[in-house]
């Protein structure tokens, strides 16, 4: 079958089939040789061993030259599976890839690089396999070398790498590969930020030449380089269309609205935990300046948190801490008496009593949960839940987590004058 | 078909892609990768033959000395007289030349075993087909067995056991061998990651073979060493390679031109069957 104009990339009904143990890869290969050595045709599998599960179900999409594709989905949704099988790594079970063009896959990165040889030599190594010729290979390999910023290091063993210095030459090598449809696994677990950035910036070069499939975790990277996006839940297609849409069925996904407010909370706020031998007689909550607790607050209001607790034993580096989310699940901040350099003074079996003062809280409207946590140096006596607080705001309008004490000012020619 | 190309034309990945290849096309498809790979199977290939032992002392001298190590083992045994003369050729050239024919034949079972066993998992990471890994491979045989042949060349000038007229006609000889031995590593080569005893039980076989080969001592005039010249292709094809080289004649010419036969057809199946199995049995460790 043709492809259609412009499309580069057909994929149709696509399947994969995994086992969990050796023994059913080998079982249905075993069947296959069989099949394979009497000259008839496999078959799509229609039964499943125990132990088989199908890893991608009819998976159906198609690209056209200049578009990017974002898969996303959780760990083990297929994703890796789908990318592989796009490379030609590996066959489907069922279903069609058709392919026009070269093609390069950066999943493995380092994968195919001989430890033994020089960064130079893997750089004609890795080229040669990507089907480059020797000629186009010398033609880039300055530009390479200094992309990736290995400098004289290029010619020491590739095993004496570290894993960044070795992902920034897998990467730049790919890339000068040039080729018409790239697949990418996480491009941002390339080297440090600064590289990442130069390598999202290369990307970006290159974005309107190339067809690309890109499966990363991080949203945002989503947002910027991809026209569409799939979502991939338990080896299936579950959405397919414009990223802020995608991205949304996939928190969904991660959070489902069937889940309760209680479960949601316990999935952003993580495990509990309180260690009774070390620290007893334990209160935390928000409250007023009297001390008594509060669930609700104005914006700009002044907020305080009271904490009362018995330590049994003379801590080294007792430090507190209040992380806060929206109830949603944004990160909005966190206060700790390591970050406003104050040490409390414990003594050994009585209770003490902290107060913690928010002045002018900055927090918009909504729903606010939070942590209370206690450590010794790095160990863990206890985190625990604090009530739910609502903030309610004090201004008709505003925008985003918080609202800063902010100024305007008119610049007029007087003050600029004194200024100078 | 492996979509890592260059070729600009439609790639078409499906499960039953290459189960309409014949064995003439999966021959094909199977030189095009190698062609197609050929850069990157020559650049493996310098870099095993340099990194091989680098940090030793000796570097890429081990290249050499390695290979010719069991032929002066034979060549001291001979010396102590361990061993007599054979067929009228001096023992120890009767003995280093079957010994190297031996290990040309077996590396042609051994190379596509081992390496789709060590290759089959990284294979999967890189799109690079087994094809071209193994061909790199087999850079290394004919080189390990070019450096035996110049000891050979040096050991017959020493011993002056001149080989006869009819010697060039080796080459005739390593076609048919290539064919049924390749043919025959290539099926067992799938079928080893399948069944994992497989390459074990083949390297039991063959240490046994070298006894029951003519590799070492002419095969006797027993009526069962007789049967054995004639249905162990080993021998069949070591006597006849001595025999064109030393002797100038060819004794077992008809189980030589039936296992020769036999050898296109195995080659044509091994061929197949590598071919359609390569992503099957991808990643099965």
């Amino acid at each position: 079958m043709l492809l259609a104009t412009d499309t580069v990339l057909e994929v149709d009904g696509l399947g994969k089939l995994y086992a969990r143990t050796a023994v059913s890869s080998r079982a249905r290969a075993a069947a296959a040789f069989g099949r394979a050595f009497f000259w008839r045709h496999s078959r799509p599998p229609k039964t499943l061993r125990q132990d088989e599960f199908w890893s991608l179900k009819d998976i159906s999409f198609s690209l056209k030259r200049g578009e990017a594709l974002g898969v996303i989905g959780f760990n083990g949704a297929g994703k890796t599976t789908l990318l592989r099988i796009l490379a030609g790594q590996i066959l489907p079970d069922v279903g069609e890839v058709r392919i026009m063009g070269n093609t390069a896959a950066m999943i493995d990165l380092t994968a195919g690089f001989s430890g033994g040889a020089s960064g130079r030599q893997n750089i004609y190594l890795r080229g040669a396999m990507l089907g480059r010729s020797r000629a186009e290979i010398d033609a880039t390999v300055d530009e390479i070398i200094d992309f990736a910023e290995l400098g004289d290091a290029i010619d020491a063993p590739f095993s004496t790498y570290s894993s960044g210095m070795s992902m920034r030459l897998a990467f730049s090598i790919m890339i000068a590969s040039e080729p018409d449809i790239l697949f990418i696994d996480e491009i941002l677990s390339v080297g440090d930020f600064r590289f990442q950035q130069k390598c999202l910036a290369r990307i970006r070069e290159i974005r309107e030449r190339v067809v690309f499939v890109l499966v990363s975790h991080s949203m945002a990277n989503i947002k910027l380089f991809c026209d569409k996006v799939i979502v991939l839940h338990e080896g299936e297609i579950v959405f397919t269309g414009e990223p802020g849409e995608a991205i949304q069925v996939y928190e969904e996904l991660k959070f489902p609205p069937k889940t309760s407010r209680e479960e949601k909370h316990r999935e952003i706020l993580k495990p509990q935990f309180h260690n009774e031998e070390a620290i007893t007689e334990l209160e935390h909550f928000w409250c007023d300046k009297d001390g008594c607790p509060i669930d609700e607050i104005r914006s700009g209001e002044t907020l305080y948190f009271k904490v009362a607790f018995k330590l049994n034993y003379k801590p080294r580096n007792l430090i507190m801490g209040i992380p806060v989310w929206r109830h949603e699940g944004g990160y909005v901040t966190g206060f700790s008496t390591e970050l406003s350099d104050f040490s409390p003074h414990i003594v050994a079996g009585e209770t003490v009593e902290f107060m913690l003062e928010i002045p002018r809280l900055s927090f918009n409207q909504g729903e606010y949960i939070s942590n209370f946590g206690i450590t010794d140096g790095p160990e863990f006596l206890y985190r625990g839940q604090n009530p739910v607080i609502t903030v309610l705001s004090a201004q008709p309008r505003y925008w985003g987590v918080v609202t800063l004490p902010h100024k305007w000012q008119q610049m007029t020619r007087e003050t600029e004058s004194i200024k100078q | 078909m492996t979509p890592e190309n260059r070729t600009g034309k439609v790639s078409i990945l499906r499960a039953d892609s290459r189960d309409r290849h014949g064995a003439i096309a999966a021959l094909l498809h199977l030189s095009n990768e190698v062609w197609r790979f050929r850069g990157q199977i020559w650049t493996v290939y310098r870099q095993n033959f340099r990194n091989l032992y680098q940090g030793s002392g000796l570097g890429v001298f081990w290249n050499f000395i390695l290979p010719l190590v069991p032929l002066t083992v034979y060549l001291f045994l001979t010396r102590i007289r361990v061993f007599p003369s054979f067929e009228g050729v001096d023992s120890a050239t009767y003995i280093t030349f079957g010994v190297t024919v031996w290990f040309v034949l077996t590396g042609f079972i051994n190379l596509p075993i081992s390496i789709m066993q060590s290759r089959n998992q990284a294979a999967m990471k890189t799109s690079l087909p087994l094809s071209a890994s193994i061909v790199s491979g087999f850079a290394g045989l004919l080189f390990e067995t070019l450096v035996r042949f110049v000891f050979i060349t040096a050991l017959i000038v020493a011993t002056q056991s001149w080989p006869a007229l009819t010697a060039p006609g080796v080459i005739l000889l390593i076609g048919p061998a290539f064919f049924l031995f390749f043919g025959a590593g290539l099926v067992l080569g799938v079928l080893n990651v399948i069944y994992k005893d497989v390459a074990r039980i083949t390297t039991i076989l063959l240490q046994y073979g070298i006894f029951v080969s003519g590799v070492i001592f002419p095969l006797g005039a027993s009526k069962w060493s007789v049967l054995t010249g004639i249905y162990n292709p080993l021998a069949v094809f070591v006597h006849a390679f001595r025999q064109i080289v030393f002797q100038g004649r060819i004794d077992s010419l008809i189980p030589l031109i039936v296992w020769s036969a036999i050898g296109l057809v195995v080659f044509a199946l091994g061929c197949r069957l590598f071919n359609v199995m390569e992503y099957r049995i991808r990643g099965i460790n």
